[in-house]
């Protein structure tokens, strides 16, 4: 691949936003058609077809139908991050295409489904646990996106190992490889650490199960379980807040 | 079809329900003819089977115990590459917070390799970065990186042909755990390659499945032969490691 010579790119906070308008704006927005494979296609994972009639879904199509309300609750959750002010034009561009590639993984798994169930609808604790806040700003916007793919990367992340079927786990290897890539690119521009974004190796901590969640119940960033530092930086500024607002109070008394 | 409305249920029985209506009126009426077997069936139907046959699993063969360690051998040697276009580029970064960077991306990188080659047994071209990439891919730009765009650049490229690799491997590896950890190591990279792509600035993915294009050339990938040597002459003359010729 020959590198075309330029001049130095200067990275600042500013940059590491940039980037995901620029590519909004000058890249393809590939509109990736959803991919409709055939129930039971190639999908059926070896020993999964014997005894009662939930058995002999295959473990593939068991998965999808877990997966599916997740996918679908990361759509409804960018909606409500693009339903706000705080996102600039290019920025909510980009946004869309996340929202879409995830349309997209719901609709290939669709695909895969058992022909006699009923197609799940979108989680509704996960996409309430994952939706920014109205009024949120844009760095709570983007940090509430980012901890919602990391955690949809991990869920996918740990099934992986369940699968007899090859091809599937390949082609959910793709999603969540996505998915780890735009937690990343939310990441970045909300100006998270470098070296929590970029792990030695992809984590399955945090992932999700449809349901698992009661409404309320929070499940903490990928991040958060690992780095402790963070954890205690984020208890100082707790308390600075705190006696910044005391001392406020003070001042208006 | 808004699929992403609450309460909305789409039943795919419905839709079949609705097309195979007329099917069963006719098969009614054929039924009730005492002319022998409905048209286009001659016979008693073949019973169906409730519960389909299981497929008994079968062991591996040698020649695919030892592609998995032709695979694990070639994901070492790009981890060396990775971690030595690192080493030997990733230290001209004048952007400080990608030079730390470079420095940690190695180290993780050695790790990895120590990992795979683990599990490759006794392999030619094992412990070296991967000679055909180095010899294709970096030494055609070595006098070109000579600043922090092309050095990323690079290392995007050899990121994301980790990942493609690796995720093709997913297809292949026989043991299941063994393919989720290639999907750890392969998602790492393309994290590194978010974030070092676009000359180190970023970028972001535009489709919903990562792309395979950066797959490693067949020579990539160091094999072994398993073709039993001929009468007289040493196991070890059987065995051609591509990769280092």
């Amino acid at each position: 691949m020959p590198i075309e010579p330029t001049e130095p790119a200067t990275t600042s906070g500013t940059d590491r936003r940039a980037f995901l308008t620029r590519s909004a704006a000058g890249g393809a927005l590939v509109a990736t058609a959803a991919t409709t494979g055939f129930a039971g296609l190639g999908l059926v994972a070896a020993g999964a077809q014997e005894g009662t009639a939930d058995t002999r879904r295959s473990i593939n199509q068991q998965y999808v139908l877990g997966a599916i309300p997740l996918e679908l609750a990361a759509v409804v959750a960018y909606d409500a991050a693009l339903s706000g002010d705080a996102l600039s034009g290019d920025l909510a561009t980009t946004l869309r295409r996340f929202q879409r590639n995830h349309q997209d993984v719901a609709a290939d798994l669709t695909g895969r489904a058992h022909a006699d169930d009923d197609i799940p609808t979108a989680d509704p604790a996960v996409a309430a646990q994952f939706s920014p806040p109205a009024g949120a700003d844009e760095a709570a916007v983007l940090t509430t996106l980012a901890s919602l793919e990391e955690a949809l990367s991990a869920t996918h992340l740990g099934a992986i190992a369940t699968f007899e079927d090859t091809s599937f786990a390949k082609v959910l290897s793709q999603f969540l490889t996505v998915e780890a890539q735009q937690a990343v690119a939310l990441g970045r521009a909300a100006e998270q650490p470098l070296d929590a974004l970029t792990p030695a190796i992809a984590s399955t901590d945090g992932g999700l199960e449809a349901g698992q969640l009661e409404a309320g119940q929070t499940v903490p960033s990928p991040a958060a379980l690992t780095d402790d530092e963070s954890d205690e930086e984020s208890e100082d500024d707790a308390e600075t807040e705190a006696d910044a607002e005391t001392d406020s109070d003070d001042d208006a008394n | 079809m808004d699929t992403t409305t609450p309460g909305h249920v789409t039943s795919r029985r419905s839709v079949l329900a609705a097309g195979t209506a007329g099917l069963a009126a006719t098969a009614l009426l054929a039924a009730c003819s005492d002319d022998g077997p409905a048209p286009g069936l001659s016979g008693t139907p073949v019973p169906t089977t409730e519960v389909p046959p299981t497929v008994p699993p079968r062991d591996p063969t040698e020649a695919q115990l030892q592609a998995d360690r032709d695979t694990f051998a070639t994901a070492s040697s790009l981890e060396l590459l990775a971690a030595d276009v690192y080493r030997r580029f990733g230290v001209d970064f004048q952007d400080p917070e990608l030079l730390a960077a470079a420095e940690r991306f190695a180290t993780d990188h050695e790790a990895a390799a120590a990992i795979f080659a683990a599990e490759a047994g006794d392999h030619p071209g094992l412990g070296e970065p991967n000679a055909f990439l180095e010899e294709n891919q970096v030494a055609p730009v070595e006098s070109l990186l000579t600043n922090d765009v092309a050095i990323a650049d690079l290392a995007t490229t050899i990121e994301n042909s980790i990942a493609a690799t690796y995720i093709t491997a997913v297809g292949t590896l026989l043991d299941a755990d063994w393919r989720q950890t290639m999907v750890q190591h392969g998602a790492a990279a393309a994290r590194r390659a978010a974030v070092l792509g676009n000359g180190g600035t970023g970028t972001s993915p535009s489709a919903a499945r990562f792309p395979l294009s950066d797959l490693i050339a067949t020579d990539a990938y160091l094999t072994t032969s398993t073709e039993a040597p001929a009468e007289g002459e040493e196991g070890a003359e059987g065995a051609e490691g591509e990769a280092t010729e």
